[in-house]
This record gives structure tokens, sequence and C-alpha cells, in this order.
């Protein structure tokens, strides 16, 4: 058979699939004009520059797949969805049926892909039709369910989704295993199922925020495994777990583990500390598994946990005996960098132990032939003209690219490296970093990538144009990101984007829009829907500036002073430092210079432990001011500090950080009696 | 035995390679005898020891912190001693080495090389570091000065800078080596990393720069030794010359430049040189006596008032050059591996086509191994290609040279190139803030604008890496897949079991033979003439990100990892040539001053009269810390017949404040004349104002064969005062007051040495000894300070 007859045979079977979903592609919703009542203020800057904004949108109206939000910075519950999808697809040789089923199969992998990828493009009730119908046409093919509680649960349908899974376990009972690759590959799948059941459940409560049943699962779920020897689920289940306690903040879980699950002797000895090093236990723990399984992918998570833990928390030795234990009380920054360097190793690793056999599922039958009548035209014209440009096939930057055999899993692994060391530059302080780690990320992964890690991207990317170009040029950008991800379902923009205008209405002295903003952060965090710390400290970090701004002194002080209470009882350490540094201003702003002072150099040494550079230069900033306060004489040990703190606030500090250190090094000048000027 | 001196220990001889027992025994032996005799017979020097050594050395240097003196011979090798003549290393780095001078904390040995290079080795075991190629002729001096701790103002303690790369990225990568090929070594090679780690590491201690001067009169200036600040050339340097109110312009031509010397606070720089002296403004003035050797005096105050600044951009700029060599060294290492394997592949896989066309079939290699996937048939071409031509075990060869090749290129990226691309990006970003700070970095030329587009392009070097690990993923795991089919294939052929062979997928071999089997993706990305098609999607996402504040180039993605890389090293390039361009243009010549003339048949021997120079602190000037000032002396033998003089010595001092201060007129010294049935071999500057000469008796003369070695205090000889009168009269050292040098009178310490004396004098200030050399190949030290406590103070003053 030649060639052109292979790709006429396999041209009809992708015709025969796409059939089937054509009603999805029509069925979705591209129309979103989600105007929100905060736009008017905005549009008046857009307004400016629609020159430039049309340009860019004319390529963008047709795009679609896009928009979705979640505010997970690593999100890994996605990702272990992920693991899940990619092994339950795993092709059965069952020859009876072997084309269509694998087709099928390639369809449903392809589906979940788009599910992960941007759940809002998927509309919950015809895809549930769409997969009953199947369902019923091919009743042996569980992974139906699945699907359908994957769409659930993207569609935060807890009922529904709780549903489809118990009922996926129940009727495939035993049949797919969801973890292919372990150690021992003639390993029967049957002993696998209970706990992979188990897993399933716990991440789905931890999805929708319930700990406590999440734990009990994943309690359990140890306990089977541990009984049944399946380490490669164990490991999962650890990852799973230290996932779900640094997600659901520290504090609220002291008595649960402790009471539940015994992890060793140690545990639950009480100390509201000794759960960061539980934590930090299972981390490495799972780290240690996933190495010794080869489970890559888990142990690239886990690396990327770690360095997530080491960026906010500081490594105590687990066992430390006598004087000379070390007591060294700052963060390793090394630790993250090496963490994340080796995290990124899953996809240069990819391939490395042999053949994986999870990728022959059929996930390329319907999307290389997509491409080959577009490769293969281009190759007819290339016969005929001379062509001097080289195309790369493998190139991810080239349409006519050929499917990577590299999972989109591994893909969006090693992009979240990238992600997280965006987020580790904004912690420590190097602009540039910043800018260029999430421009990797949204130019090299933006194919892989889940709707909500690139939405998270463009945010960085935005908030890195409101610092360093100004207001105008990041609400042109956000109204761009809006069109591009549906702000009905991404919170992330929606948070960007008031806390943009909430940023320009303080800096342009709009208390009362301010005032607004901040009435509505308050709304989102008091929900009783999601404890999500962070989300709550903003809010009430806000609402102490604006009343600062208002000059109502003693009222933002208050605020201040419960939000560091909060931030100490939940261990929030990088947090606290800001909070400081807030409160050091209030005192600054109050004409209390002494009070302040005390609070400011808190402040710089909290920083300096937690290696928050310039945060650290902004309160030396701030020390500077409360110095020159306090009169003339001190003029010179302020002009001193404004130098110390000088290169990193203008190497990566923002515009108005970097203008206020100007004004407060001409006020030192100007007060300096000895100062000639000359 | 009460009598018998204290053997000196050898102080801090990091160096861990213990003597043999034979060797040290000797050594013992020699000193005892020799110091004891010299005790014996009162002298003012006492003999530490006379050796034997089997080479003609040409240069000799005491390393200022340790005890020990590196040595040139003849034949340009390189010998280093220990205090007690242990040898601890010889090296010859095949180059005719012209100048040999120490890093202040003695960890380096710098040499110059005939050939403009300046080679910096390591003092541990004779490594070397650096290679640099500064000038394009010999180097003929070199004196690298660091700035002193006592010139520490509270200022500078204000303004000190971290560099946070150590803070926050594990050991930066090294260069990567080829695997397997040369594991009989790795332990050596591991040594040198370490070593060069630790030289980049241990230069970032104080502030220091090495003056390198050439035999066509440029002056290179360097920090830390490696990066290059500024260079000087003499002859394109204007003099000006202010005398009785009238300005007049001068310029030297010919220029070659004998000794440099930097102060210790980084101020003047004060060089000797030989050169023809022109009036700029009125040329037919030059006459013959204008050739001659004059003295010069640099401002550079740029160094020292801008040393901070300096300090942090060389420490942030020299490690990014090293890191851009890492990343150079990187891909062409897997370029090297890369194409290693295909030509292995292709060479095999190239017999099919040729078999197609044996057979009469008109069908391509894809066709057949596509109608072979499909199981149509298998044509017998094929068939003999897989069974007979190829067979399992070269299949088996060409899929192991793959993985390996693939391991390596993962070793690479992942070991080297990434975390060298991330650190380099990261000193940027950091330089790029210091570039901000325009009142103090505007000065030294670090300019913003060029930093940006480094930055830049840097990122986007990240883009391309990251690319090109996905497409080398992407490749390998398609030729793994490939071959394990192939291998599969041939196994049924053979009938036999394929139960062993990994299962494959089809459509990934589809792939592969469509796209890879004549295509070479990899090797695309490394190679800088590849200009790549895109897109217009991808056009449109990159074009999307610059609303977000993304690259500006949007064009970036048509290059390939190779190019980038090349655009990202031009860049730097540009941008670290401003620092140097901009701080060369603010050294200036505030003072000439012609010493005498020379006639143009020995010109070239001039630059070998003996000549030294040195700054000591002044006294009175101590109580001011913030900006002490120091006084230069210049001591150098007048050449016989020059100026009517045979057999003089002149020592001249305060050079520099006369040149700055023209209404104190300081400039002081005087002649000294030789015994005529000696003359002078070599002279030194040593501590506290003293010079050391070394007389040796001249053939002629009964005294041939007998040498002295004479200690002056200077301030016990008489300075008188000359005035300037250049340029009414070029020279004028006649006016000074000339002393015959009496060699049995004490004023100054003299020594009778029982051999015929050669260059080179060795003296160390800081260790108190002397070493000299008789034309007999003898190696005489000599201990200059009779007061060993004093020099024990000193020695850890130095510590």
């Amino acid at each position: 058979m030649t060639f052109e007859g292979v790709c006429h045979l396999l041209a009809n079977l992708v015709a025969y699939c796409n059939s089937a979903d054509a009603s999805y592609d029509l069925a979705e919703d591209e129309d979103f004009n989600g105007e929100i009542e905060m736009s008017d203020p905005m549009d008046a800057d857009i307004g400016v520059r629609s020159g430039v904004f049309d340009r860019y949108t004319q390529g963008y109206a047709t795009e679609s797949h896009m928009g979705e939000s979640s505010s997970s910075l690593i999100h890994a519950p996605i990702s272990l969805h992920n693991f899940d999808e990619a092994d339950i697809f795993k092709a059965e040789d069952n020859p009876t049926c072997l084309r269509s089923r694998w087709q099928l199969e390639a369809y449903l992998n392809q589906q979940a892909d788009v599910l992960e990828k941007d759940p809002s493009s998927v509309p919950l009730n015809s895809f549930n039709n769409t997969m009953t119908q199947l369902q019923t046409l091919a009743p042996e093919l569980h992974r139906v369910q699945f699907l359908q509680y994957l769409n659930a649960l993207c569609h935060d349908d807890y009922v529904a989704s709780l549903d489809h899974l118990h009922r996926y376990f129940d009727y495939s009972a035993g049949m797919q295993g969801l973890f292919s690759r372990s150690l021992s590959p003639h390993q029967d799948n049957i002993v696998g199922k209970y706990e992979s059941a188990l897993l399933c459940l716990g991440n789905l409560h931890c999805y929708f925020g319930h700990p406590k049943k999440a734990l009990e699962a994943f309690t359990e779920a140890v306990r089977v495994s541990q009984m049944n020897n399946d380490d490669s689920c164990l490991a999962y289940i650890l990852g799973a777990i230290s996932n779900l306690l640094s997600k659901i903040g520290i504090s609220s879980t002291v008595g649960l583990i402790g009471s539940r699950y015994s992890l060793g002797n140690n545990i639950g000895l009480g100390t509201p500390l000794s759960i960061q090093q539980q934590l930090l236990v299972l981390l490495k723990r799972s780290l240690k598994r996933a190495d010794m399984l080869k489970l890559t992918s888990l142990l690239s998570f886990d690396h990327i946990s770690l360095a997530k833990f080491d960026l906010k928390h500081v490594q105590r030795p687990l066992v430390s005996f006598g004087p000379n234990g070390s007591t060294k009380l700052r963060t390793c920054p090394a630790d993250v960098c090496k963490n994340l360097r080796l995290s990124s190793h899953v996809l240069s690793d990819f391939g490395t132990d042999g053949l994986s056999i999870a990728n022959d599922n059929g996930s390329f039958s319907t999307s290389w032939l997509r491409n080959l009548s577009d490769a293969s035209s281009s190759w007819h014209s290339s016969s005929t003209k001379p062509r001097k440009l080289i195309t790369n096939d493998f190139d991810n930057f080239h349409f006519h690219a050929q499917p990577s055999p590299i999972p989109t899993s591994v893909l969006q692994l090693a992009g979240s490296a990238y992600l997280m060391r965006a987020t580790a530059w904004e912690h420590y302080g190097s602009a540039p970093m910043v800018r260029m780690n999430t421009l990797v990320y949204a130019t090299c992964f933006a194919d892989a990538a889940s709707s909500s890690e690139l939405s998270l991207a463009y945010v960085k990317l935005i908030e890195q144009l409101a610092v360093f170009k100004g207001y105008s040029a990041a609400f042109c950008a956000l109204k761009l990101a809006e069109e591009k991800f549906p702000s009905s379902t991404n919170s992330q923009i929606h948070l960007l984007k008031m806390q943009l205008l909430h940023e320009r209405a303080l800096h342009r002295g709009h208390l009362r829009i301010a005032q607004q903003i901040c009435d509505e952060f308050g709304v989102l965090s008091s929900s009783v829907s999601g404890v999500d710390i962070e989300l709550k400290t903003e809010a009430s970090l806000r609402r102490a500036r604006t009343l600062l701004a208002a000059k109502q002194f003693s009222q933002a002080a208050a605020v201040a002073n419960s939000l560091f209470t909060t931030c100490y009882k939940y261990n929030m350490q990088v947090e606290n430092a800001s909070v400081l540094l807030l409160l050091a201003e209030i005192h600054r702003k109050s004409d209390n210079a002494v009070l302040g002072l005390p609070y400011a150099l808190a402040s710089q040494s909290f920083c300096k432990s937690f290696n928050l550079d310039l945060l650290e230069a902004s309160a030396t900033l701030t020390l500077a001011e409360l110095w020159l306060a306090l009169g003339s004489n001190h003029a010179k040990r302020a002009l001193s500090l404004v130098y110390q703190s000088l290169p990193m606030i203008l190497g990566h500090g923002g515009l108005e950080l970097r203008a206020r250190s100007q004004i407060v090094l001409a006020k030192c000048h100007l007060t300096d009696p000895e100062f000639s000027g000359i | 035995l009460s009598l018998f001196p204290p053997v000196r220990p050898p102080k801090k001889t990091s160096p861990k390679k213990p003597p043999t027992k034979q060797q040290a025994a000797m050594a013992e032996e020699q000193m005892e005898e020799a110091s004891s005799s010299a005790a014996a017979s009162g002298t003012p020097f006492q003999l530490q020891f006379d050796k034997p050594i089997p080479f003609q050395i040409k240069l000799a240097e005491w390393n200022p912190e340790k005890d020990l003196l590196a040595m040139v011979t003849d034949d340009s090798k390189v010998l280093l001693h220990r205090f007690n003549w242990q040898r601890l290393w010889t090296i010859s780095p095949g180059k005719c080495i012209t100048s040999i001078c120490w890093s202040p904390d003695g960890k380096i040995v710098a040499l110059g090389t005939e050939d403009g290079f300046v080679l910096l080795h390591d003092v541990e075991n004779g490594k070397m570091l650096r290679s640099i190629k500064s000038h394009d002729v010999a180097i003929i001096c070199l004196n690298w000065a660091e700035d002193e701790p006592l010139s520490r103002t509270d200022k500078e303690d204000l303004l000190s800078y971290e560099d946070r790369t150590t803070r926050f990225f594990p050991p930066a990568p090294v260069m990567p080596r080829i695997g397997g090929l040369n594991s009989g070594d790795t332990g050596l090679a591991d040594e040198n990393e370490e070593a060069i780690q630790a030289f980049s590491s241990a230069s970032c201690q104080r502030f220091n720069i090495l003056c390198t001067g050439d035999k066509d009169g440029c002056i290179c200036f360097s920090i830390f030794g490696i990066f290059p600040i500024g260079k000087i050339n003499i002859n394109k340097v204007p003099i000006h010359v202010q005398s009785s109110g009238k300005r007049t312009s001068y310029r030297l031509q010919d220029v070659s430049i004998s000794k440099v010397s930097l102060s210790r606070n980084l101020h003047q720089l004060v060089l000797l040189c030989s050169g023809k002296l022109i009036n700029t403004d009125n040329l037919s003035l030059s006459n013959d006596l204008s050739v001659g050797v004059h003295c010069l005096h640099l401002d550079t105050s740029i160094f020292s008032n801008r040393k901070n600044e300096l300090h942090q951009v060389s420490q942030q700029a020299s490690s990014i050059q090293d890191l851009v060599e890492v990343v150079r060294a990187s891909i062409s290492m897997m370029s090297k591996q890369w194409s290693n394997a295909m030509n292995l592949f292709h060479e095999k896989f190239s017999a099919l086509p040729s078999l197609l066309t044996a057979h009469g079939m008109e069908s391509s290699s894809e066709d057949e191994f596509m109608s072979l996937l499909f199981g149509t048939h298998t044509s017998p071409a094929l068939h003999q290609f897989l069974v007979s031509s190829l067979g399992e075990a070269g299949l088996k060869r060409i899929a192991k040279t793959i993985e390996s090749a693939g391991r390596e290129l993962r070793i690479v990226v992942s070991e080297h190139l990434q975390p060298a691309v991330e650190i380099i990006s990261f000193r940027l970003a950091e330089l790029r803030g210091l570039a901000r700070w325009r009142s103090r970095f505007q000065n030294i030329g670090l300019d913003e604008k060029l930093m940006d587009g480094v930055t830049e392009r840097v990122g986007m070097l990240v883009v391309q890496v990251e690319r090109f690990s996905r497409v080398a993923a992407t490749v390998l795991y398609l030729f793994q897949n490939f071959l394990s089919w192939v291998l599969k294939c041939v196994k049924i052929l053979l009938s036999e079991p394929t139960d062993q062979v990994p299962s494959t997928n089809s459509e990934l071999v589809v792939i592969f033979l469509k796209f890879l089997l004549d295509k070479d993706p990899i090797k695309q990305l490394l190679e800088t003439d590849q200009i790549f098609e895109w897109d217009i999607d991808t056009a449109k996402h990159v074009e999307h990100l610059v609303v977000f504040g993304g690259f500006t180039d949007t064009k970036f993605l048509e290059r390939s990892l190779a190019k980038q890389f090349s655009e990202l090293e031009e860049s730097l390039k540009e941008a670290f040539l401003m620092p140097f361009t901009t701080v060369s243009s603010q050294i200036h010549c505030q003072g000439l001053l012609p010493l005498y003339p020379v006639t143009s048949s020995d010109a070239l021997s001039s630059t070998s009269t003996p000549a030294s120079i040195a700054f000591y602190k002044d006294k009175d000037s101590q109580h001011n810390a913030s900006s002490y000032s120091s006084t230069d002396y210049i001591c150098f033998k007048i050449p016989d017949g020059s100026l009517n003089l045979r057999n003089f010595v002149a020592v001249i001092k305060d050079f520099c404040n006369s040149c700055s201060t023209s209404n104190t007129p300081s400039l002081s010294g005087f002649l000294l004349h030789i015994p005529v049935e000696y003359e002078c071999v070599d002279l030194s500057l040593y501590k506290d104002n003293q010079v050391v000469l070394l007389l040796s008796g001249k053939s002629s003369s009964e005294n041939a064969g007998r040498s002295w070695m004479v200690m002056l205090q200077t301030e016990n000889l008489s300075f008188s005062q000359f005035s300037r009168t250049f340029p009414a009269n070029y020279y004028n050292l006649q006016e000074l007051e000339a002393l015959e040098l009496q060699l049995d009178t004490d004023y100054g310490k003299v020594r009778s040495v029982p051999h015929p004396l050669s260059t080179p004098l060795a003296v160390s200030a800081s260790r108190g000894v002397a070493c000299i050399f008789s034309s007999r190949r003898h190696a005489l030290v000599y201990i200059l300070d009779e007061d060993e406590d004093e020099d024990e103070d000193e020695g850890s003053e130095m510590e």
C-alpha cells in the first residue's frame, strides 16, 4: 500500500470520528461580552489605545477553547487528574473491535484534554448527553463515566461528580487500573482498584474544599495500598496529601492528622510548627518513593511542591541534637532553585527509561491526521517552488509541527516549573527574572497549558506591566486577557482587575472607588464555601491601605493589627513582613515616627530571614523616611539607608517605589545642613 | 649551638605536597652550612643558602604572601620554589614568557608572553586558570595592585554591595566534558574545575587591578586580572606641559614601555618608557636628543574614585563571561555529539536507496518502510538491507550510539546549558539594576539601554533553550521508537522471538519515516545559518504577547539556538565595550619627565636597563585615613655614556606630586656614583625607602668574580631638589648632587658575594628576603632584615 493510500484510509477514519464531535464545536458559546460594573473607569483608558488593541483583537476573535479560571498556583489537582487520565485511557487490546474502540478511546482522551484545558468551553449538559449516548452504545466503555465525573467536577457539581465517580469504580470493578508504570509490570490490576478509587475520592473532596473528608479518604487509601503493597499508588497518595496540606492552611488541620493518620511516632505531638514538619516529611517521603519507582511525573510534582515549601518556610532539621545543631533561621533559595531544576528534568528525561506504554493510547489517531493534510499539501507546494526557509517539523512553534509524543501532563509539569520560578522571583525580588520566566512559559507552553495556569501567567505579565509601565498599559493588556479568558469563570483575571483598579484608585486618590472595591473584596473573602486564607489577608490588607489613604489612622492600625494576629496564627511569615511594613507606614503617616521604627525594623528582619530582598529594600526606605521624620540631625543615617536600598529598588522596584526612593533621597539632601549641593 | 640561627619555617606554604625525605634532608643540610657561615662572618645579610640551579634564570618574583619564589628560565619554563628551595612545580607554557608578577593575595601568578597573552596560573598546582589576549606584541611589564584596606572609608561600607547570586543559586555550572572518553583522568579535571571555581569566587575579595605594558606602548588594565577595563596607547596620549604660562603639547612616538607601577591607592600610575618625544605644535623642534627614556605620570583616579562601582560591575561581568563560555562549550559539544550519532545512522541507512536502485525499484526508502509497516509486502531490497547489510548487531549499535548521544544531550542541557543561561539572566538583571543608578554608574560607562538590550536577548535565549530541549526530547523518543520497531521487524524476518523487544507505536513510526528519516531538526537548531519558517498563528501569539510586555523583537523564533546565542554574545560585547572605552578615556597623562637620552642604536637594549618604581606611604598623612597620599620613588641605572655620565644610578622621588601641584616643586633626587671597578647589575627599591643594589666586578678589573649587595637607606642621603626646566632643556638629571658610593662605609649595609652576579634580583618587601643569581648558575637567598621579630610582625601584618 502506498503512503497516499494509507492517508486516505486514515482520513476516512478521522472523518468518522469528527462527525461525532462536530456538535460540540458548534455548541460552544464563544460569545462573551461580560460587562462588569467596574469597566467604566477602565474603558476610558482603553480608548486611548484602541488602535493597538484592535490590531491584536482581530486575530483572536476566532480563538476558541479559552477561558477558565482557578486560583491555585501549581494547580496540583488538575495535574494529578491528568496523570490519571493518561493512564486510564491505556489501550486495551480487544481484538474484536480494535479499530473503533481505539478511535473511541482517542476521542474520549481528546475530550478529557479539552476538559482539562478549559472546562468552560464544554457545556455540562450537552456533554453529558453525548456521554450517555456513548454509554448506551458501548456499555463496556467505563471511561465514559470517568469523563462524566471530570466534567461534573469541572462544573462544580458535587453530587453529580461523586455519583459518577462511584459509578465508574463500581462498573469497571478492577478491570482498568490507574497506575500502569509501577515497578512490576505484570502486577495484576485488580488489587490496585480500591485505593485508586479512594485517591480520586480524596481529590474530589479536596477540590470541593472538604479537607476532613479528603483526609479520611486518603488515610483509607494509604491503609489499603499498604495492605496491597501498591507502592506507586502510595506515592501518589502521599503527593496528594501534601498538596492538601499546603492548600488548606496549616493550622486548620492540627487535630486532623494527628488523630486520624499516623505517619510515624512523632506526629501529633501538638505544636503548630510540627504540622509544617509533617508536610515536609510527607513531601520527602513521596519524593523518595517516586524516585524509587521512577514515577517521573510525580517526582517532578513533588519537586515543585518542595520548592513551594522552601520558598515560604524555613527548613528546620528534623533531628537536631546539642548545641551544634544548625539553627540557621533563614529560607534557602538555592534549594528552591535546585528543586525547580530537578522538576524540569521531567521533560528532558522523557523516554529515558524505555518507551512508555501509556502513549499507545490512540491519541495520535486524531491529532496527527488533522495535521497531515496540511503537511502533505505544503509538501507538494514545496516541491514546486524552491524554499529558502527551513521547516523544523518538531518545533512547537510551527503550525505544521507534528504532534509530539510527549503527553501534555509532562509538558504542563515542565511549564509549571517556570511559573513557579516566576513566583519565586516575585518573592526574592528580581523583576526581569519574573518577566522572563513568565514569558518563557507563555511562549513555550501555551499549547499545553491549562487555561488556569496560562491565565496565571498572563496575570503575572499584566502585574509587571502595571508596576513598570503604568496602569494604562496594564488595563489595555487586561482587556485583551479578558477576551482570551472569559471572565465569567476566571476569578484570577477578575481578581487582578479588582487589584489594579484598587491600586489605581489609591494612587489617584479616588477614595470612594477604592472603598467600593474594598467592599467587593470583603464580599469575595467572606464567602463560606471556600476558606481561602490568602484572599482574606489580601482583603484586609487592602482595607487597611484604603483607611490609611483616608487618613483614618487608628482604624487602619486596628485592621492591620488584627491582620497581623491572623497571619501569625496561620504561620504566614511572608505576609507578616508586609503587614509590619504597613504598620510602620501607618505610624509614619500619623506623625508618630518613633512608634513606627520598631515595626519597620521587624519587617526588615523578617524580610532578611525569608530572603524577600525587594520588600526589605522598601522596608529600609521606610526606615529612612522614619529617621528623616525624627529630625535633620538624622539625615546622614537616612541617606546611608537610602543608599543601601537603592541598587535593589532601582533594579527591581516599580515606578512608584523608584520615584519614592528618589524623593526620599532628595529630602535627605535637603535636610542635611552640611550638604552643599555641588 | 646557641649561635645557631633560627631556620625560618616556611610560612603558610599551603601546597600540600610534602617534600621527599631526601630532598628535605639535603636542603636542611645546605641551609645549616650556609647560614652558620654567614653568622660567623658577622656581615649584614644572613645567607640562607647557596644552591646550584640547572637553569639560566630570566625573571624571578617573590610571592607577596607566602615564602614562594617563582622563576622563569631562559627557555620559558616556570619554576616555583619554596623558601627551603624545595621545588613545588614546573610548567612550560610553550610560549616565550617576557614578564611575571603575582596577584596581591599571592594565589595567582600572572605571566606575560611574547605574543601578547596574559596567562594566569594557580599557585597550588601551576594549572592555567585563564589565558587572555589583551596585547598584540610582547608584554614587557606587569603590575598587579590591590586597593589598600587602609584606604577604606565609612562611605565604602555604606555602599557595600552584595552579590546575590551565591545566595539564590547553587554553584555555577562548569564546562561540559565529554563523558567516557577521558574517564581515566577525571580526577584531575575535577580538581581543575574546583580551582577555577575557587578562582572566580576568590577574585571577588578585594578590588585589584592588573596593569600590563607592552613593547608598542599600550597599557591594559584588567580588574581581578580577568575583566578588561581599559587600554591606553601611550603613542596617542597627548602630553601637555605647562611652562612659564605657556602650554605646549607633546606626544611620544615609538614608545616601548619598560616599567609600570600603579600606586596602592590606585590613584596614580608611573611608567618608564623609551620613545621619541615630539612637539605636536611644532614638529620641527624635535631633534636627536628627544629619543630617550621618559617617565610618565598617568592620572588613574577613576579607579580609586569609582572602585566600588567598578568592583560590582566587573564582578558580575566577569562571571557572565565565564558562563557565556560554558554555554558556547555546551552548544558545540552537543552539536559534535549529535552529528557523530547522525553520521553513523545515515551511513548505515544510506545503503538502502542504493540497494533499491540495484534491484531496479523506483520507490524511496520511506515507501518501503511504510509498506513494511502496513504489512503489505517486504521487497527483496528491504529484506536484504534489514537482514544482511544492517543486521541485528548493526541496528543495536546504531540504537546504542543514538541513545548515548541523547543521554549526553540531556545531561548537557539540564546540567550545563539551562543553569548557565539562568544564572546569566539573573546576573544581567542585576547589572541592569545597577545601570539604572545613573549618577553612579554612568561615569564608568554602564549603559542602561545596552543592558536592556542584553537582558532582552538572554530572555529569548532561554526560550530557545526550552524549545531545543523539547525538540530534542521528541526526536530522541521518535528515534527510540523507530529503532525498536526496525529491530522487531528484523527479528520477525529472521523468525526470532520478539518478546524482548519493547512494544512500539506505529503512528510514531509513520511520523518518523515522514519527517525524520532524511531530516535532522536537532542539527538545524544547533547551526547558526538556519532561518526557520513559522506560521501565522505563532506570529500572532508572539505579537499578542508584546501587548503583555513580551519580547519586542517578534522575529526571534526564526533564529536557531546557536544564532540566538551569537546575537547575545554580540550585544554583550557591545555592552561591555562601553565601560571599557569610557574608563579608558578618563585616564590622562599628568606629567612627563625625560630621564636620559639614548642613541637609537642602544634604544633596544635600554628596555633591559635596571629600574624600579615604588610608592611609599607618607608618614605624616596617615592621620587622614580617607585619602592618604603616597610618594613615588623611581630608581634606575643611567646607561653608560648617556648624559655624559658613567656608572651612575639615579634616585628620584615625588614625581607625581610635582606634576599635580606645580606651585610646590618637590621633585628631588640624587645620583649615586658606583666605584669604577664595579657595575650595577640590578637594583630594586625595598621597603622603608631603601634601595638594594647588586654590584658585580667588571671582568677587566681585579675584582672580577667578586660582587656586592648593597642596601642604602635613602633617607640618610641628601636629596636635592631640581627644577623641571623642560622643555627648554630636556634632560637635567646632571643638576643633581652626585654621591660616591663607598663599599666599606657604613651608610648602608654592604655584603660581598663571592660570585659574579647576573640579573635578576628578587627582593620581597613583605618577607624581607632577597634572591640573587650568579652567572655560574647559583641561586643565593639572603635574609635582608636581621631583626627577625620585626619581620614576623610584618609577616603577620600581611596575613
